[in-house]
């Protein structure tokens, strides 16, 4: 048990829990999750950067455009209009999603890509990124666009659709290895 | 196996569900999934719905790549072949249509098979090396993913994992968000999420923002797959492209199956199988204790 706990918290969290018959089990915190084109959890001002409370950009947008709690109103006292910050065509991808794609990709094990069409770069050049015997499993509920992903893995070679099955309304379309 | 077993066919199992511990009730069955695989036949490499691919448009496959032509050749014509004995239609125009389907699969079987060979070459790798999948299926995968090897899963998401909680993916033809803005009068659908576009006329995206931030979505079970993952400390990270906070928040706060609900080894249990998977619960943690 000692060495369980040298390890793996993760595991050893999850026996534990095991043992005390807890009804829920811990989510998955924040540092396990990218989000690679930002979320609705932070806003800022896309003239001054700074940011701006979640719970006055959200009042603002369902007040509307104009009275002092529309978002014309917000724009005036930020000094420009505010946003949450996910990602916008032609913006640059947060910091974050580049250290780790990095760094993460090289230890890869296995790369399971679910319910995206890999339409969106650099996002859909990531699977290029797994060392060459790294089994990627891909699904989504439609092909992906065999192009799309050609393009992405011409330097590799390219995913394999091996199978098709239903499953929570996705479509296991490919799993290679090849 | 895993997989099957954990991104469920079915509604999204909401956390009230879960706390009672009673969604094992509403479990569709596993074993369909697998009957599905096998009896179905389906075969992505088969482009049954004419899709548009068109491997000579853009791209010469061709050009870069001296491979084995005859044998390729050969594997086109068994390909065309097969397909031509199936039935017995006097429907002229059905079955050239599926000719040129057949054919068309088949120039991409081919377009497949010579950039694999030059990734093969190019790379320097032994095309005849062992796999690291036993086999190229969910089968393969599962099992791979209970062995020694496997303890960096990287899972990369999009909004596909979300749409059985309710929320609209972009891209899915009807019902992606991009089918479904016309009454904000775009120039294209995705002006709404350019910054240009964005300056000039606030108000459209301001509009959708008012939709996209709804409350109180259950979790899929993709995202509890995901957070079983991190669970059995497999998960090195999770890269979303999800946006909507909602979709993330789930993604957050996706408790595992209630223990309650497992198989003694703690992945859940299926109601429909009866058979504990005891091989892929105890390969992980349990092996690990006795080392």
């Amino acid at each position: 048990m000692a060495k369980l706990h040298l390890t793996s918290d993760a595991r050893v969290r999850r026996l534990t829990q095991n043992i005390d018959s807890l009804e829920n089990l811990a989510g998955l915190p924040a540092h396990m999750t990218v989000a690679a084109h930002g979320n609705f959890d932070r806003c800022s001002c896309i003239a001054t950067g700074a940011a701006v409370p979640v719970e006055e950009v959200r009042a603002a947008i369902a007040h509307g455009k104009h009275g002092p709690e529309g978002w014309l109103a917000m724009a005036e006292r930020h000094g420009g209009l505010v946003k949450p910050d996910i990602v916008f065509f032609g913006e640059q991808l947060p910091e974050r999603f580049f250290q780790l794609a990095e760094s993460d990709f090289r230890q890869c094990d296995l790369l399971i890509i679910l319910g995206t069409s890999l339409k969106v770069q650099p996002f859909a050049s990531l699977i290029g990124l797994v060392d060459d015997d790294v089994p990627r499993l891909l699904i989504n509920r439609e092909k992906v666009d065999e192009l799309a992903r050609m393009a992405t893995d011409t330097h590799r070679w390219p995913l394999v659709a091996m199978d098709c099955v239903y499953c929570d309304g996705l479509h296991v379309i490919a799993c290679d290895y090849m | 196996m895993v997989i099957y077993k954990l991104l469920r066919r079915g509604r999204a199992v909401n956390s009230q569900n879960m706390a009672e511990g009673t969604h094992d009730d509403e479990a569709p069955s596993i074993a369909n999934l697998e009957v599905m695989l096998s009896a179905d036949g389906l075969d992505p490499f088969t482009m049954e719905d004419g899709d548009d691919v068109d491997v000579s448009d853009g791209v010469d496959p061709f050009a870069v790549v001296e491979g084995d032509e005859d044998e390729v050749e050969d594997a086109a014509l068994q390909h065309a072949g097969d397909d031509d004995d199936d039935d017995d239609d006097d429907d002229d125009e059905g079955e050239e249509q599926e000719d040129d389907e057949a054919e068309r699969a088949a120039e991409l079987d081919n377009f497949r098979i010579r950039l694999r060979e030059k990734g093969y070459r190019e790379r320097g790798v032994d095309p005849q090396r062992t796999p690291l999948v036993s086999s190229f299926d969910m089968r393969g995968i599962a099992e791979f993913m209970r062995g020694p090897r496997c303890k960096n899963v990287i899972v990369m998401c999009g909004a596909g994992i979300s749409v059985s909680a309710g929320i609209p993916d972009f891209r899915t033809p009807g019902t992606g968000l991009y089918d479904n803005l016309q009454k904000y009068d775009l120039p294209t659908p995705q002006s709404i999420f350019e910054l240009d576009y964005f300056r000039e006329r606030p108000d459209a995206f301001y509009r959708l923002c008012a939709e996209l931030w709804p409350d109180n979505y259950a979790p899929t079970p993709t995202h509890h797959f995901i957070t079983e993952l991190h669970a059995r400390g497999l998960l090195r990270r999770c890269f979303t492209q999800v946006i909507a906070s909602d979709c993330l928040e789930l993604l957050l706060m996706a408790s595992s199956w209630p223990v309650t609900a497992t198989d003694g080894h703690g992945w859940p249990r299926m109601a429909t199988d009866g058979q504990a998977p005891s091989h892929i619960g105890r390969s992980r943690a349990a092996s690990h204790a006795e080392h």
